[in-house]
C-alpha cells in the first residue's frame, strides 16, 4: 500500500494523459476549440503537484518495498516535483487558446504534456541510472514531438528536428557516463555508485579515469538539457521556434527538472572525499561551465532583436548562476546550496510569465515576435503590460520582485560557502546580471515608452499589432505567475525554508547505501537484511504503527515468493542471490515478520 | 583454456562484424543497403549478447529488431514511391570540426578504458535468464517498466501529432 501510495503523483499525471486522450476520443472531431481538455490537464497535475507535496517530504518514514532502490522520495524530490508539475499546469493552461489559433491538435499536444511531466517526475525521483535514463527519454520524446507540433511552420519543424537530434545525442553521452559508472563500480544506483566510488579512490590512481570520464559525458548530457553554454546551440532556435507554452515549459519544467537530477548526481556520486587527484576535478567543471554561461548567455542576449530569443538566452543566463550555486557547496557538509531550489523556483515563476505573456501576443499567425511587436503594449494592454512587467523585474532581480531574493540569496549562499575565494565569481556574476539588464529593460522599453511606428504599406500589420488574445486559462496561468513572482520577492520566508529542507535532502549519502543498494554486484554481502532508513526513530515507530497492516501483506507475498522459489528450484538454476543486477533481492524479502507466513496459507 | 580462445575469437569476429555492419549504415549511399546494414549490425550484437549467456535479451535482439524493426524499414523503403530516386546526399558539414572532435572523444574513451581496471563481475552460472527478468520486470523494476509503457504511449502519440494528414475545415463538412 505504501507503495502505490508514494507511487500517486506519477500515477496520477500518467493517468492524466490517459484520461485526456480518452475524453478527446469521446469528444468528437467537430468540437472546435476542446478547450476544456487543457484545463482538464492542468487540474490533475496540480492534483498531483499537491500529492507530491503532501506525500513525498515525509517518506523517509514509509517503508518502501518494491520501489526501494528505484524511487528517492523526499523533500527535495517533492520540492522540484512540485515545480515541475506546477510549469506542466500553467503550460496546459496557456496552450487551451493557443493551440486552435495556431491550428495545433490539442488532445495529442495536452496528452503528450502529460506524459512529459510524468517523465519528468521519474526522471527526478529516480534513484537508479536506468529509471533515471528512462525518465528523461519520457520526458524528452514528449517535449521533441510537442516542439514540432505546429506542422504549418517550417521554424517549428526545424525547431523539433534540431532538438530531437541534440536531445538523442545528449542521450548517448548520458548512457555512456551511464555504463562507465557501471563499469567503474558495478552499481546503478546513485547511492551504491557513491559509496563504489568512495571505496575505490582510496586504491590506485588508475581507477579514477573511469568514473572522470563518465563525469565529463554526464556534464555533457545534462548541459545540453539545462542549455548551458558549450551544449546551448540548439536553445535560442528551439525556443525561438517552438509554439510558446511548450517553449514555457521547457525554459520552466524541463531545465528544473534537469538541475535537481544534476545536482543530485554531481553531488552524490563525486563527494567522495579524497576526489583532489582528478585531473579535472567535478568543482572545477562546474565552475567553469558556470562562468561560460553566465558571460555567453548574457553576452549573446544583448544583441538578440526577438522576444523569444532574448528569453531564450536569458534562460540560459539563469542556467550559468544556478551551476554557480551547484558549483559552491559548502565543504563541511558537502550539501546542496541552499539557495539553488529557491533560485530555480523564482527563475521559473517569472520566465512561465513572461512566456505566457509572448504566448497570449503572438498566438494570431505567424509568432513574430520581433521587439516593436511590443510597442504600445502599455496602452492597448495595460494588465499584460504589467504582468510583462513584474516577471522581466523578477528575471532582472529588481528588489520588490522574486528574482532579486533568489540572486541575493543564492550569491549569498555562494560566498558562504568559501568567502576568501568565491568572492570573485560572485563578483562575474553581479557584473553578469548588470549586462543581462539591458535586454530586460530594453523588453520594458518597448513596451512602455514606444509608439507602434506607422509604416505605409503591408508592414502595418506587422510593425504595429501583436493583438492578444482572449483566454481566461491563460489569463490566470499568467496571473498566478506574476504573483507568486511578487509573493516571493515580498515573503519569501516560506519558501525559502522549504527550499533550505529541499536542498539538505538532496544528497544521497553512501551510508544510505544499506536501504537504496540493489543487490550490488560488487560486494554481495552488501545487499542487505534489513533496510537502514535515514531517521531510525521516525521510521520505527512507522514500522511499528503499519506493522499490523504490513503482516497481511507480506503474507500473500511471502506465499508467492515461496511459490516461485519452489518453481525455481524445480529448474534448478544455480545462481547466487545478489550477482546479477536485475534479479529482486529474494532473500531480504524473506526476512519480514514471519508471523503472517502460517496464517496466510 | 581452450573454450576461452574459441570465445574471444568470437568475440572479435562479432565485434568487427558489428563495426563493419555499422560504418556500412552511416556510409551507403542506398538507402536499402543501409538497411541490410542496421540488420548486419543488431544481428551481430545479437550475436554478443548470446556471447555473454544473455539468452533472452539475444532472442529479444533478434525478434524484434532484426525480425520487426528492420523488415518494417526495407518496407518503408520499398513502399515509398521513388524514394530510390532521391539522391541521398548525406553532405558532410561541417566535418573539418566534427573529424577531430569525434578522434578526441574516441582517444579519451579508449584511453579510459585501457587504463582502468575495471572490476570484474562475479560469474553467475550460465542458465536461462528469462524467468529471473520477468520476476525482476514484475518485481523490483516495475515502476520502470511502468514507465516504459509510458515512453511507447507518448512516443505513438508524438508520432499521430507530427505524421496525421491535416483535416483542413473545409474537408470537414
Amino acid at each position: 500500500m505504501n507503495d502505490l501510495l508514494l507511487c500517486a503523483p506519477i500515477l496520477v499525471a500518467a493517468g492524466t494523459g490517459i484520461l485526456v486522450m480518452a475524453l478527446d476520443l469521446l469528444s468528437g472531431r467537430d468540437d472546435p476549440r476542446k478547450g476544456f481538455l487543457g484545463v482538464v490537464t492542468a487540474a490533475g497535475l496540480a492534483i498531483a503537484a499537491v500529492l507530491a507535496v503532501t506525500l513525498w517530504p515525509g517518506a523517509p518514514a514509509f517503508e518502501m518495498s518494491f520501489l526501494k532502490g528505484v524511487l528517492i522520495v523526499d523533500g527535495f524530490v517533492a520540492f522540484f516535483s512540485a515545480l515541475v508539475l506546477a510549469t506542466g499546469a500553467a503550460a496546459a493552461l496557456l496552450a487551451v487558446d493557443h493551440l486552435p489559433e495556431q491550428g495545433i491538435e490539442p488532445g495529442a499536444f495536452q496528452t503528450l504534456l502529460a506524459f512529459s511531466a510524468t517523465g519528468a517526475l521519474a526522471f527526478v525521483a529516480a534513484a537508479d541510472l536506468v529509471t533515471m535514463f528512462l525518465g528523461l527519454e519520457v520526458m524528452s520524446l514528449a517535449v521533441y514531438a510537442l516542439a514540432a507540433s505546429k506542422r504549418s511552420s517550417g521554424f517549428a519543424t526545424e525547431a523539433g528536428l534540431k532538438y530531437f537530434v541534440l536531445g538523442g545525442l545528449a542521450s548517448a553521452f548520458l548512457l555512456f557516463g551511464v555504463a562507465f559508472l557501471y563499469g567503474a563500480t558495478g552499481s546503478l544506483d546513485l547511492a551504491g555508485i557513491a559509496a563504489g566510488l568512495a571505496g575505490g579512490a582510496s586504491s590506485a590512481g588508475a581507477d579514477r579515469v573511469l568514473p572522470q570520464v563518465a563525469l565529463v559525458l554526464l556534464l555533457v548530457a545534462m548541459g545540453f538539457k539545462v542549455a548551458a553554454v558549450p551544449f546551448h546551440f540548439w536553445t535560442p532556435d528551439v525556443y525561438e521556434g517552438a509554439p510558446t507554452p511548450v517553449t514555457a515549459y521547457m525554459a520552466g519544467a524541463v531545465k528544473a527538472a534537469g538541475f535537481a537530477v544534476l545536482s543530485r548526481l554531481i553531488l552524490t556520486v563525486y563527494q567522495a572525499p579524497s576526489w583532489g587527484g582528478l585531473p579535472l576535478s567535478p568543482a572545477d567543471a562546474l565552475l567553469g561551465l558556470a562562468v561560460l554561461t553566465m558571460v555567453v548567455g548574457n553576452v549573446l542576449g544583448v544583441v538578440q532583436d526577438d522576444v523569444k530569443r532574448i528569453l531564450a538566452y536569458s534562460s540560459i543566463a539563469h542556467a550559468g548562476y544556478l551551476l554557480l550555486g551547484v558549483w559552491a557547496t559548502d565543504p563541511a557538509t558537502r550539501a546542496l546550496n541552499d539557495g539553488v531550489p529557491f533560485y530555480l523556483l523564482a527563475y521559473v515563476a517569472a520566465t512561465v510569465g513572461a512566456f505566457g505573456v509572448v504566448s497570449l501576443l503572438g498566438a494570431r499567425g505567424e509568432e513574430d515576435m520581433r521587439l516593436p511587436r511590443l510597442a504600445g503594449l502599455s496602452k492597448r494592454h495595460p494588465v499584460l503590460a504589467a504582468v510583462l512587467l513584474v516577471c522581466v523585474l523578477s528575471l532582472a532581480g529588481i528588489p520588490p520582485f522574486g528574482g532579486f531574493m533568489g540572486k541575493f540569496n543564492l550569491f549569498k549562499a555562494v560566498l558562504a560557502a568559501d568567502p576568501a575565494s568565491n568572492v570573485t565569481w560572485v563578483v562575474v556574476a553581479v557584473l553578469n546580471s548588470l549586462v543581462a539588464l539591458y535586454y530586460y529593460l530594453r523588453i520594458l522599453l518597448y513596451a512602455y515608452f514606444r509608439e507602434p511606428e506607422v509604416v505605409s504599406g503591408d508592414d502595418v500589420a506587422a510593425a504595429g499589432h501583436a493583438p492578444a488574445i482572449r483566454s481566461a486559462p491563460a489569463w490566470a496561468a499568467i496571473g498566478v505567475a506574476a504573483l507568486a513572482s511578487l509573493y516571493l520577492g515580498i515573503l519569501p520566508g516560506r519558501m525559502m525554508a522549504a527550499s533550505g529542507s529541499a536542498a539538505s535532502a538532496a544528497v544521497v549519502r553512501p551510508d544510505l547505501s544499506a536501504a537504496l543498494a540493489a543487490p550490488a554486484a560488487l560486494a554481495p554481502g552488501k545487499s542487505s537484511p534489513a533496510p537502514a532508513p535515514a531517521s531510525p526513530t521516525v521510521s520505527r515507530r512507522a514500522a511499528v504503527r503499519d506493522a499490523g497492516r504490513d503482516a497481511a501483506r507480506d503474507a500473500t507475498r511471502n506465499d508467492r515468493d515461496a511459490a516461485r522459489n519452489d518453481r525455481d528450484a524445480a529448474h534448478s538454476r544455480s545462481a547466487a542471490p545478489g550477482t546479477r543486477p536485475p534479479r529482486p533481492p529474494r532473500p531480504s524479502r524473506f526476512a519480514a515478520p514471519p508471523a503472517g507466513g502460517g496464517s496466510g496459507r | 583454456m581452450e573454450a576461452r580462445t574459441l570465445k574471444d575469437a568470437l568475440f572479435w569476429a562479432f565485434a568487427t562484424s558489428t563495426v563493419g555492419f555499422a560504418l556500412m549504415v552511416a556510409f551507403h549511399q542506398s538507402l536499402v543497403h543501409s538497411a541490410l546494414g542496421l540488420m548486419g549490425t543488431l544481428l551481430s550484437v545479437g550475436c554478443l549478447y548470446g556471447l555473454l549467456d544473455a539468452d533472452f535479451v539475444a532472442v529479444t535482439q533478434v525478434v524484434v529488431y532484426v525480425g520487426g524493426v528492420v523488415i518494417l524499414f526495407l518496407f518503408g523503403v520499398f513502399l515509398t514511391k521513388r524514394i530510390e530516386d532521391v539522391t541521398v546526399t548525406n553532405r558532410s558539414v561541417n566535418w573539418y570540426v566534427a573529424v577531430p572532435v569525434g578522434l578526441v572523444l574516441l582517444a579519451v574513451i579508449l584511453y579510459a578504458l585501457l587504463s582502468s581496471p575495471i572490476p570484474a563481475a562475479e560469474v553467475a552460472a550460465a542458465g536461462p535468464t528469462t524467468a529471473a527478468i520477468g520476476e525482476a520486470l514484475l518485481g523490483r523494476f516495475l515502476l520502470p517498466f511502468e514507465v516504459i509503457s509510458v515512453v511507447l504511449l507518448a512516443v505513438l502519440l508524438g508520432a499521430l501529432l507530427l505524421a496525421r494528414r491535416e483535416v483542413k475545415p473545409e474537408e470537414r463538412g
